[in-house]
């Protein structure tokens, strides 16, 4: 839309458009975004005259609010996550229209969620599925095919004649520009074709893994650089939204964490009235603080924060439970394959999802474990837990601490200033002291070894055939043009 | 207010305690007294008894004198189902009033926008909401509705709903309002739904640019306030400011602390209409709604105007 020109409106007469051409208009967006003023002082154009071709185009182009009455489901499509428990906390499933965030450290479950969840979007409506198929866009990774093959295996929801690989479209997307590239001709080229074969399934998850690995930067960044990667996150998310609702498609967003900044002693408290961020950040960034739990916070801001509609954080805990599949309601459906884990009896970490803010239910917490079918959800009272030898043997290396002040991301450069418009330019110079390396991802597994999935990720094969730069399917075969 | 706990109040410690010895307990004890009344009782001096008043803004009894602009809406108030936020908009929202609700991720500021949709459904107005990141769908408003007094059939023929995420469709609705305004004549209600949203996008904006746009904003929400008695409820997010201890605006180099404000600044509200009222919690269940400014005064933050809330669990 934006990018519309001016004369594809049928209702402006050529006069107009030797107007609107005068004063360097091409788009709809120059001249709804132009001051009318601007206009008539470079064409001499009559006000009157430049007025008529706002309202022409306007009417033109005008959107049609819809009653509710003719649309009363709108919103409220959505597919199972293959885990009852889950389903009920994100508010009856996965909902399309909106976009959800999957926050967490390295190895916590973010994947192996949307993994899970490519697959679970496939399935017919009687088994909890919507018909739809995935598109997951990776940054500095390869989709881990082989892990997918394993869900569909072992998830007793899944089967090959209910889901395949190659309703998962996959795409590299290692830069910024490449991902606005992406999200803004070549998905929306893949979803109208999808939609416009019979036999195909419209895309209903779209899935970035992970957001973060795009804003990573070992580099000194200068305020300038700032405020291009605020405006990279920005223009992201409008993208993202405006696929979400034109295609009523469930976007899924995986963010890296970063350490919670505490705050010194000498911390500048603010005056009364004030609100400080450090104190607002902890009821939207993080879960609260659990003792033994450890203390990350989403990384990316504010800025990030303020553009999604549900935030669901995965976190480990320092607890274990003695799990086998008799602990499950459900039966395995088949006999469980030979793994690192054959023993029924070991002890397997506890993971902690946290739902911390959501447009379509309130707050929420559950214990889950990851199993080859995927995430499984605990209910409180399964066997007593465990708890991991002393935190000193396993604490991870702590992720990049990002000096800023008060904990405000490098990100959060959304200043207002006083008389609340935004500067429209940066002022030379760089941001003196701070190391504005963005949060890197944690890497790799625990010390000690103690987490069986750290494992299995490092084995996740790469297929080097998947590289391209369009959509694939995950399996091997066909390609999208 | 009036049950509020003077002990909680930011005042110096002699005056808490002489207020404590007297037998002062809340706001609402001190309804008969004045300024100088309460010098004397308490055996204080008069300014510090009159900040003792101000810090609880006994002068708020002063609206009974209502300013013009408070009679032309008329006396219907619509209510946002939460009491206290009613009581900061001294009894609800009125005909041609524009309460925008800012507030972190999160907060329950679109839940407000629905209620005050409820409200305006339960007495028979129509409701136009503009939906512009994603967080209220047609259909988590039917179930919003749903508890509402009216029929749901009726409910859900009064209220359209419309989606927009960039700023030329929004200036696009902006120009054609006036023209559904007068095609729905029985349209009271306009909801814009995260309004920041689009405007936050710096791409290729200049400062005059977007200056300008908001200045549309506030043309077109004056003449339907002025012309068809439109309410418009907005929401919107915050951003943050970095500040030097002193207050003043800094940057990373001389900043110490970051604040929160309503990301679109006040320049684009008519502020002889509009109430703006931030959510701010202070847990994950309770926060307070704070008013920044009212049709009658911008509020200061000293001591802050707000009212406490509680959700239900």
């Amino acid at each position: 839309m934006e990018s519309q020109a001016v004369s594809s409106i049928a209702a402006l007469s050529s006069q107009d458009l030797g107007i609107l051409k005068r004063a360097g208009v091409v788009n709809v967006a120059d001249l709804l975004l132009a001051a009318p003023s601007d206009i008539v002082r470079k064409t001499r154009a009559n006000v009157k005259d430049i007025e008529r071709i706002l309202d022409t185009v306007c009417h033109a182009m005008a959107k049609q609010p819809r009653a509710l009455q003719d649309i009363p489901h709108e919103g409220d499509e959505k597919f199972t996550t293959g885990d009852e428990r889950l389903d009920e906390i994100i508010g009856g499933g996965v909902r399309t229209g909106m976009l959800w965030e999957v926050v967490g450290e390295s190895a916590a479950g973010k994947t192996q969620l949307a993994l899970q969840l490519s697959l679970m979007v496939q399935l017919p409506p009687r088994l909890g599925g919507i018909d739809g198929s995935a598109c997951y866009v990776t940054v500095t990774t390869r989709l881990p095919t082989s892990r997918l093959t394993d869900i569909q295996d072992t998830h007793p929801l899944l089967s090959p004649s209910l889901c395949s690989l190659s309703d998962v479209h996959t795409i590299k997307a290692p830069e910024i520009p490449m991902l606005l590239h992406v999200l803004s001709s070549r998905l929306p080229s893949l979803l109208d074709q999808l939609l416009s074969q019979r036999d195909s399934k419209p895309v209903k998850l779209l899935v970035i893994d992970a957001l973060t690995e795009l804003f990573h930067s070992h580099n000194r960044v200068s305020k300038d650089t700032l405020f291009e990667r605020s405006k990279n996150l920005t223009e992201i998310s409008t993208l993202l939204h405006g696929i979400a609702s034109k295609y009523q498609i469930a976007v899924l967003v995986l963010n890296e964490v970063i350490d919670v900044f505490d705050r010194s002693l000498d911390a500048d408290m603010g005056r009364p009235g004030e609100i400080l961020y450090r104190e607002q950040s902890r009821w939207f960034n993080r879960p609260d603080y659990v003792p033994g739990g450890s203390r990350k916070e989403a990384s990316l801001g504010l800025v990030w924060a303020n553009q999604i509609n549900a935030r669901v954080m995965l976190s480990r805990t320092e607890r274990t439970r003695i799990v086998d599949t008799d602990d499950y309601e459900r039966a395995a459906k088949r006999p469980r394959l030979e793994s690192s884990q054959a023993s029924p009896a070991q002890p397997v970490r506890v993971r902690r999802l946290n739902v911390i803010f959501s447009s379509v239910g309130p707050p929420a917490a559950l214990d889950f474990i990851i199993r080859k079918e995927g995430i499984v959800t605990l209910p409180d009272d399964v066997a007593p837990e465990n708890t991991m030898p002393p935190p000193s043997a396993r604490r991870p290396p702590p992720t990049q601490v990002q000096p800023t002040i008060d904990g405000i991301s490098p990100f959060d450069i959304g200043i207002i200033e006083a008389d609340g418009l935004l500067p429209s330019s940066p002022s030379a110079g760089d941001v003196g002291g701070a190391q504005t390396a963005v949060a890197e991802a944690e890497e790799g597994p625990q010390q000690g070894g103690g987490d069986e999935w750290d494992e299995y990720w490092r084995e996740a094969d790469a297929h080097d055939d998947l590289y391209n730069t369009d959509f694939a399917s995950s399996s091997q075969s066909s390609r999208f043009a | 207010m009036a049950k509020r706990q003077l002990a909680t109040l930011s005042l110096p410690v002699f005056v808490l305690s002489a207020l404590d010895r007297a037998g002062y307990q809340t706001v609402e004890d001190l309804s008969g007294a004045t300024p100088d009344s309460l010098s004397k009782d308490l055996n204080i001096s008069l300014p510090s008894s009159q900040a003792v008043f101000q810090a609880t803004q006994m002068p708020r009894s002063v609206p009974l004198t209502q300013s013009a602009a408070l009679l032309v809406g008329g006396s219907k108030a619509y209510s946002t189902k939460l009491a206290e936020l009613d009581a900061l908009l001294e009894g609800g929202l009125k005909r041609g009033f524009i309460l925008e609700l800012s507030g972190p991720p999160g907060s329950i500021k679109e839940t407000v926008a629905m209620n005050v949709v409820s409200s305006f459904v339960e007495a028979s107005h129509h409701v136009l909401f503009v939906d512009m990141q994603n967080m209220t769908s047609p259909a988590t408003l039917v179930r919003s509705l749903r508890t509402s007094s009216s029929a749901p059939q009726d409910c859900q023929g009064r209220v359209h709903h419309l989606r927009i995420h960039t700023l030329p469709d929004l200036m696009i609705f902006l120009r054609n309002l006036p023209s559904y305004l007068q095609d729905h004549p029985e349209t009271a209600l306009l909801v814009l739904n995260s309004l920041s949203y689009p405007f936050q996008s710096l791409a290729g904006l200049s400062n005059s640019t977007r200056v300008a746009l908001l200045d549309r904003v506030k043309q077109t929400l004056t003449r339907a306030s002025a012309s068809t008695k439109l309410t418009v409820v907005i929401t919107s997010q915050l951003a943050t400011k970095l500040l030097k201890p002193d207050g003043s605006a800094a940057d990373f180099e001389t900043g110490s602390r970051a604040i929160m404000a309503p990301a679109l600044g006040p320049a684009y509200l008519p502020s002889a209409k509009t109430y703006r009222v931030c959510v701010v919690p202070r847990s994950r269940t309770a926060g307070v709604f704070r008013l920044l400014s009212s049709p009658l005064a911008v509020h200061g933050s000293q001591p802050p105007v707000e009212e406490a809330y509680q959700l239900a669990r």
